[in-house]
């Protein structure tokens, strides 16, 4: 059996449930686009090789995707161009490892809910929002679904039950495409790093205030914008960093996250100090609707 | 059926063991809601779509039935019915806002359509002990909670009697405690109603009677056997 690992909760959960069944005969396969949060990589190596000794195949493929993705900045273009990319290289991983004839899926139960139609009779629409769409009928695999039964925080609390770790298992939802939709615009590597950082000293100072699970999502956002600035005693011209927290009880609606303004500056002088290539921060207070909760 | 669902259907879980709710959907946004807060209490319990409440029932066999709101109205022409069998079978049953509607109708009282909507928060004044409200409404108390209706019934069916009333719905909450049949106006499940998980509580682990034992922790040895078996 193989299974995919996103770097999220469901998968990881997924995978260490099945691992307790079936021990060695489950191999899991990590695909990193390069498109994670800082260290995110490594703390999903970390906890599967070390922590739970699981078979892990860490595919490095950031190069391949930020080639394919250089030039592109309409959004659907992202995600279609990201989606189809990991179906390419997992599939390639799963051919290498050979012989797998199931294939193991995070999928929840409000993917699996079937929703009533006035009009044509009884809706069958099981949504497709996995990682791997149409890899097991091209590779002739059966799947499994083991969390196909629970809600999201059934699943945080499976996860805890299993002894990963609260700062895993807590985690705000993180989209698929990750960094390439909270990165407007052209996607580098450059971009993507200064990104990672200033996300980084945000959400560190959000849990240092002791917010974090008081808010439902919190992210960094790259603005594809300079502006000018005045540093030390120097004229610069840099990048736009736009913060976003919101709250919300189950991600279709959301009101931005009132933050103290003592919290907001402290957290906009931290950015602009430790990562270079920033000089300048804005707060998102867009709530959901009009707004989504992403940018892109 | 595509290759995808072949495929799901081949590993879809088999029924727990546990003893189950069956939610049946008539089309409510927040029906989700429902399952959420039955299932905080312990319970474990699937949402069906109206058109196939009546396999699942059967396949599920359920120790209670909450039939969901909905957007239709009982005097639409063709508008949905929870399947007669759950009434035969004896089973508990709550329904909420479109969920009591039908069940009123169903089952030989009176509903009339669209003329005193009442929308977002009302107060309900409780006017007779109810096993939904143990431990938390008691007669004479007045509760907000969240309304969103057009339905509203003028007579009940026999058996029933008014447990609590709004000020545009003199049958905002009804019930047959004998036979154990429960039928709420207003929105148990949204934030909006503060006291409404309590109610549903009542409902699932009181009236129905279920353990409380669905856990992560009983989850996970079950769905262990179940992965050993498919590996």
């Amino acid at each position: 059996m193989i299974c995919g690992l996103s770097g999220g909760v469901d998968s990881a959960v997924a995978a260490v449930l099945i691992h307790e069944a079936i021990g060695e005969q489950l191999t899991c396969v990590f695909v990193d686009h390069g498109l994670l949060r800082l260290n995110e990589a490594e703390t999903v190596v970390e906890l599967f090789r070390h922590h739970y000794n699981i078979p892990l195949v860490h595919v490095d493929a950031s190069r391949q995707f930020l080639a394919e993705l250089s030039g592109v900045t309409d959004p659907e273009q992202k995600r279609k161009t990201i989606g189809r990319l990991f179906i390419d290289v997992f599939e390639a991983e799963a051919k290498k490892i050979g012989g797998a004839q199931l294939l193991a899926q995070g999928t929840l139960y409000p993917d699996v809910i079937e929703s009533v139609s006035f009009t044509g009779g009884p809706s069958v629409t099981i949504k497709s929002h996995h990682n791997v769409g149409g890899l097991p009928e091209r590779m002739n695999m059966k799947l499994v679904e083991p969390l196909r039964e629970l809600f999201k925080d059934e699943v945080r609390a499976l996860g805890r039950e299993l002894g990963l770790p609260e700062i895993f298992v807590g985690r705000h939802p993180f989209p698929g495409p990750g960094l390439a939709i909270r990165c407007p615009g052209d996607i580098t590597k450059e971009k993507l790093d200064i990104l990672r950082k200033a996300d980084a000293v945000y959400i560190d100072e959000i849990r240092k205030a002791g917010l974090y699970d008081q808010i439902w999502q919190a992210f960094a956002v790259l603005l594809p914008v300079k502006t000018v600035g005045v540093m030390g005693d120097g004229r610069t011209y840099d990048y736009v960093v736009g913060l976003r927290a919101v709250t919300s009880t189950d991600g279709m609606t959301a009101d931005f996250y009132p933050f103290d303004m003592k919290f907001l500056g402290a957290a906009a002088t931290r950015i602009i100090n430790e990562v270079k290539g920033v000089n300048r921060v804005v707060y998102d207070v867009t709530s959901k609707p009009p707004g989504t909760i992403e940018w892109e | 059926m595509t290759a995808a669902e072949k495929a799901r259907e081949s590993s879809a879980p088999e029924a727990s063991a546990h003893e189950k709710i069956l939610i049946v959907d008539f089309g409510s946004q927040v029906t989700q809601l429902i399952a959420r807060r039955v299932r905080e209490v312990g319970v474990y319990c699937e949402i069906v779509p109206f058109q196939k409440a009546e396999a699942a029932f059967l396949k599920m066999r359920p120790k209670g039935v909450i039939l969901s709101g909905g957007p239709e109205s009982v005097h639409v022409e063709g508008s949905p019915r929870a399947p007669e069998l759950i009434f035969d079978s004896g089973v508990p049953v709550l329904g909420i806002c479109y969920g009591q509607m039908t069940m009123a109708a169903q089952l030989g009282g009176e509903v009339e359509g669209g003329h005193h909507r009442e929308f977002g928060r009302a107060d309900v004044e409780v006017k007779a002990d109810s096993c939904l409200f143990d431990g938390a409404w008691k007669p004479g108390e007045r509760h907000q909670v969240w309304m969103s209706h057009g339905d509203r019934i003028t007579k009940m069916p026999p058996g029933f009697v008014v447990a609590g009333i709004s000020a545009n719905a003199p049958f905002a909450v009804i019930q047959d405690e004998k036979r154990k049949y429960y039928g709420l106006m207003f929105h148990p499940e949204v934030v909006h109603t503060p006291d409404g998980a309590k109610l549903i509580r009542n409902f699932v682990r009181e009236v129905a009677g279920l353990a409380g034992d669905w856990t992560m922790r009983a989850f996970r040895e079950e769905a262990a056997r179940k992965s050993a078996r498919a590996g």
